[in-house]
């Protein structure tokens, strides 16, 4: 089976990694990181991960910007591998991520998704903030993975302000309420959640019951998890092979088959 | 390769029972937890129900119902609050009409109070004389900005009761350094992977630092499943016979039950 995973990062930590825990706040640990985009390739070889929407972590530990560069210098040359996923800011104070040219310079590198971290880079991801970028973004169904955190508030207000993004849940923390998660699935029918920290009894089979296997994407969320433990419930899930394959890799294939850049 | 498959049964020594509030897992019961415990490969399970952990007095049907009813399925922790207390006498009568009971559960960060607090000391001193298993929470920072079970408290009562047991759920999250090493100094102390064991490279740190002989299985079920951390240890670098030890000779030699 094709294996895509949806949620990986290269780069060293900063200090130490952070972790959402079980409780849903962040712990501080040490992990084995990849460092390279060689050491991450070696551990989707291991896993049989053909390949891997990466991001880096100096995107979130350093800057944005800054970060960006550093993915797309450090992954030329894996590109039939690595698909690259950069963080966006406000155009307001950061013009470099003004619309008219910021899409292209994605179209250029190759990049067709995006991340948001508005609490470690203190805005609001909301129309007054960057209406323009928000607008354009649903039109080019550019996929934004956003993480609950310090909540789920502010992705419930984005789609209520943005009902057509395409939003990818992801680093939800392994005890992930259904109670909130499951609202946004219903009501937007362009959510959908990597599944790196899905591991509650018969979430694959309940989710793909209620909402069908095209709302998941099998992520693994590394390196705060091991590949081990998402690949192990998405295997042995009692769903169909026609469900798995869908999250193992079609549906990833089909969101970046609609980016209209 | 990853062989994803084991010829063995596996036993999961930190487990609850019924609902909890903080999320959704309709399977949760006893009945539904051994059904999914046939699913995923799991013989045993080491329980402490939640209304046992959450309900204020002495409440225990979940467990011990569960424990009568699947006795070669289900064993038991009797759940200690400190804020409600439990007599000696209380205990003993427990244990003794009900022999799935193997230990007593810890829950500080949730009950609020330190786990060196005095309001511990006797059921501490019960499992310690009687060389029980105790299963505590242990985190380095709660969620509340405590430090109810931090490394520098589970040292201190590992060293004070080295008789029991001492199994230090989540092996300390935000710590884990610093149990990993409190695991290498004491005997009586061990590495639970529940949540923990997720964090890539963690459990071939713990396994070449103590040997696998100090690190237990642990899940949490049913807020989670059991596959998610049997994932890891089936993923990660150490030997087939490592990872029976994890997964399952451990825990007999821990249950007394090496004979099975």
């Amino acid at each position: 089976m094709k294996l895509i995973d949806a949620n990986a990062c290269i780069g060293s930590d900063f200090v130490k990694h952070p972790i959402v825990n079980h409780e849903s706040f962040i712990v501080m640990e040490n992990v084995k990181t990849a460092e390279t985009p060689a050491e991450l390739i070696s551990v989707m070889d291991k896993f049989e991960i053909q390949q891997a929407a990466v991001w880096h972590r100096a995107m979130f530990d350093y800057d944005p910007i800054k970060g960006n560069e550093v993915l797309t210098e450090a992954i030329r040359g894996y590109e039939d591998r690595m698909l690259p996923v950069w963080t966006i800011l406000p155009a307001i104070s950061d013009t470099e991520f003004a619309p008219d040219t910021f899409f292209d310079k994605m179209k250029k590198n190759g990049v067709k998704m995006l991340k948001a971290f508005p609490l470690q880079n203190r805005y609001i991801l909301c129309d007054v903030t960057m209406g323009d970028q928000l607008k354009a973004m649903e039109e080019l169904q550019i996929p934004l993975y956003l993480e609950p955190q310090p909540d789920y508030q502010y992705i419930y207000d984005v789609l209520k302000e943005f009902p057509n993004l395409t939003v990818i849940l992801n680093n939800i923390g392994i005890w992930p309420s259904a109670r909130l998660i499951y609202p946004l699935l219903k009501r937007y029918p362009n959510v959908y959640l990597e599944t790196g920290d899905t591991g509650l009894t018969h979430a694959y089979e309940e989710i793909c019951q209620k909402f069908g296997s095209h709302r998941l994407l099998y992520g693994s969320n590394f390196p705060s998890n091991s590949p081990g433990c998402s690949l192990n419930c998405l295997l042995k899930a009692k769903i169909s092979d026609e469900e798995r394959e869908n999250i193992a890799h079609r549906n990833m294939e089909r969101l970046l088959g609609e980016v209209k850049l | 390769m990853i062989n994803w498959n084991l010829d063995y049964k596996m036993i999961d020594i930190h487990t609850h029972m019924g609902p909890e509030y903080p999320i959704y897992y309709p399977e949760h019961d006893a009945d539904s937890m051994v059904r999914y415990m046939d699913e995923c490969g799991v013989e045993l399970i080491v329980s402490a129900p939640c209304e046992d952990l959450f309900v204020t007095g002495s409440v225990r049907r979940d467990i011990t119902t569960a424990m009568r009813t699947y006795p070669d399925r289900i064993k038991g922790y009797f759940a200690f609050n400190p804020n409600t207390g439990a007599t000696v006498q209380e205990m003993e009568k427990a244990f003794a009409e009900n022999p799935g009971y193997v230990g007593l559960k810890f829950l500080p960060d949730y009950h609020r109070t330190n786990i060196t607090d005095p309001s511990y000391a006797d059921a501490l001193a019960f499992a310690n004389e009687r060389k029980l298993i105790v299963l505590s929470h242990t985190w380095g920072l709660s969620m509340n900005a405590e430090q109810c079970n931090s490394a520098e408290k589970i040292r201190q009562i590992v060293e004070t009761y080295p008789d029991l047991k001492f199994i230090m759920g989540h092996s300390i999250q935000g710590q884990s350094d610093i149990a990993i090493k409190i695991a290498k100094d004491y005997e009586n102390a061990y590495l639970d992977l529940c949540d923990t064991g997720r964090f890539n490279g963690i459990i071939e740190k713990m396994v070449a630092a103590v040997g696998a002989q100090k690190v237990l299985y642990a899940t949490d079920a049913p807020m989670q499943g059991y596959r998610f951390i049997q994932g890891a240890v089936l993923a990660a670098d150490i030997t087939d016979a490592e990872k029976k030890l994890i997964f399952r000779d451990n825990a007999l030699r821990l249950l007394n039950m090496e004979d099975k």
